[in-house]
C-alpha cells in the first residue's frame, strides 16, 4: 500500500524517550494508526506495519525494556504474517494491512500490556513481605546493638544512667521481694530494682538483636530459594529507603532528644536513650544517603 | 461468545500449546488458531501481553533467539507451568463434563411444576 506525498524525518525520539513520555492512554485505533496525517508520531515510511509499530511504540506502557521487547515481538509477528500473506498471493501492502488488522488495535494491545504490567496482589504481598522482613531484621539487629551500647554505658556510668528510677520512687513490697530474691547481694530494694531493670533493658534489646539475626537469616534463605525460581522481588529501592530513613531517622531524633532532655534535667536513665539514638541515626543516615543516590541515578525512569 | 470463551481460557490454551515444546509468539498463535479450528478470533497482538503475564508469574520462561533471520522471543513451560497446566486441565475437564451433563439431561416439566 503506497501512499503518495509525505516524506518522514528520521530524527524521531529513541524508544526510551518516547516510552517514558507517552502515557498509556494515548493508544489509538487502527484507522488512526494507519493514517498518514495522524499528528503525534512521525514514521520513516508509510507502510502499514511501520506506522503501526510507531503507534505501538508511543502507546505501549511499561519500562523501556518492556516496550522494546513488545516492539520486537510485534515487528517479528507482523513481518511473519505479512510474509505468509504474500506467499498466499497478496500484494505486499495488502498483506501488511491484513497482518496489522489481525494483530488488533494499538489500544487493545497497549491496554492488555498495561493490565499485565499491573502487579498482582500475590506479587505485591511478596514484595512487601520480603522488604518488611529485611527492614525488620535490620531494625532488630539495631536494637541489639543498642543493647550492647547501653550495657557499656551502664558499666561506665552506673545503673542509674540507664534506668529511670529515682531514689524516692515508690516500689511495691511484692516487687521488692522478687528483686531482692534475684539479687541477694543488693543492699536495698532500690539497688535490687536498679539491677533488675538494667538487666531487663539490656536483655530485651539483646533478644531483639537475636530475633533480628534470625530474620536476616530467613531473608537470605528466602532470597536464595526464590531467586532460583525467579520469584525473588523486593519493593523498589527508593520505596524501601524512604521507609527506612523515615523510621530510623524519626526514632533516632526522638531518642536523642529524650536522652539529652533527661540528661539536662538530671533525670535518671538518659543512657537508655543515648545508647539507642546513635544506632538509629546512623541507619537513618545510611538510608538517607542511599535514597539520594537512588534519586540521582534514576531521576526520571524510576517508577 | 466465542471470543469471551477463548479469552477466559487463554492462559490454559497458551500453556497447552507450549506443552508441545518451546515456540515463539507467532508460532504459538498459529498453533492456537489451527488447533481451535478458527474459534480463536482474539486480536493476535493481545496474546503477547498474556504470554508476558504468564512469564511474570513464573509459569513460562523465555529466551531471545535468532530464528529464520529474525530476533524472536521463544517461550517455554517452566516446571511450575507444567504443574499449573495439569491443575487447570483437570479443572477444565470437570467443568466441561458438568456443563455437558446439564445439557444432556432431559427436561422434566412435571417435576418442575410439582
Amino acid at each position: 500500500m503506497s501512499r503518495p506525498g509525505k516524506r518522514w524525518s528520521d530524527d524521531r525520539p529513541s524508544v526510551e524517550a518516547q516510552s517514558v513520555e507517552a502515557p498509556p492512554d494515548v493508544a489509538r485505533t487502527d484507522d488512526e494508526a494507519l493514517s498518514v496525517d495522524a499528528p503525534s508520531v512521525e514514521a520513516p515510511t508509510d507502510s502499514p506495519v511501520e506506522v503501526y509499530l510507531d503507534r505501538l511504540l508511543a502507546a505501549a506502557p511499561g519500562s523501556p525494556r518492556d516496550v522494546r521487547a513488545l516492539l520486537s515481538e510485534a515487528e517479528a509477528h507482523l513481518r511473519d504474517a505479512t510474509a505468509e500473506g504474500v506467499k498466499g498471493g497478496l500484494a505486499q501492502a495488502e498483506a501488511e494491512r491484513r497482518a496489522v488488522a489481525r494483530f488488533g488495535t494499538v489500544r487493545s494491545v497497549a491496554t492488555a500490556e498495561a493490565h499485565r504490567s499491573s502487579l498482582p496482589f500475590a506479587a505485591l504481598a511478596r514484595r512487601v513481605g520480603v522488604s518488611g522482613l529485611l527492614l525488620g531484621a535490620i531494625g532488630g539487629i539495631a536494637i541489639g546493638v543498642s543493647g550492647i551500647i547501653t550495657a557499656i554505658l551502664g558499666a561506665l556510668g552506673g545503673s542509674t544512667f540507664i534506668v529511670d528510677i529515682s531514689p524516692g520512687s515508690h516500689l511495691a513490697p511484692s516487687d521488692c521481694a522478687r528483686w531482692l530474691a534475684n539479687d541477694p547481694g543488693a543492699h536495698s530494694c532500690y539497688q535490687a530494682a536498679l539491677s533488675d531493670w538494667a538487666s531487663e533493658i539490656v536483655g530485651f534489646r539483646l533478644v531483639a538483636g537475636v530475633a533480628g539475626l534470625v530474620a536476616l537469616a530467613a531473608f537470605y534463605l528466602v532470597r536464595r530459594r526464590w531467586t532460583s525460581r525467579q520469584r525473588f522481588e523486593t519493593l523498589p529501592a527508593p520505596v524501601v529507603d524512604t521507609i527506612a530513613v523515615t523510621l530510623f531517622g524519626l526514632a533516632g531524633a526522638w531518642m536523642l532528644g529524650l536522652g539529652v532532655d533527661w540528661l539536662a534535667v538530671g533525670h535518671n536513665g538518659a543512657g537508655q536513650w543515648l545508647g539507642a539514638a546513635p544506632v538509629a541515626l546512623a541507619l537513618g543516615g545510611y538510608y538517607g544517603f542511599r535514597l539520594l543516590r537512588d534519586l540521582q541515578q534514576a531521576p526520571v525512569a524510576s517508577s | 461468545m466465542g471470543t469471551d470463551l477463548v479469552k477466559g481460557q487463554l492462559d490454559l490454551l497458551l500453556l497447552g500449546v507450549l506443552r508441545g515444546g518451546p515456540r515463539h509468539g507467532y508460532a504459538v498463535i498459529s498453533d492456537l488458531r489451527d488447533h481451535t479450528e478458527g474459534t480463536f478470533d482474539l486480536p493476535e497482538g493481545t496474546v503477547y501481553p498474556a504470554l508476558h503475564r504468564l512469564q511474570d508469574v513464573g509459569l513460562l520462561a523465555s529466551d531471545w533467539e535468532d530464528v529464520a533471520g529474525r530476533r524472536r522471543r521463544v517461550y517455554r513451560l517452566t516446571d511450575e507451568g507444567r504443574v499449573a497446566l495439569a491443575g487447570e486441565q483437570q479443572r477444565w475437564r470437570s467443568f466441561a463434563s458438568a456443563v455437558d451433563a446439564v445439557l444432556r439431561a432431559r427436561p422434566s416439566v412435571a417435576g418442575g411444576l410439582a
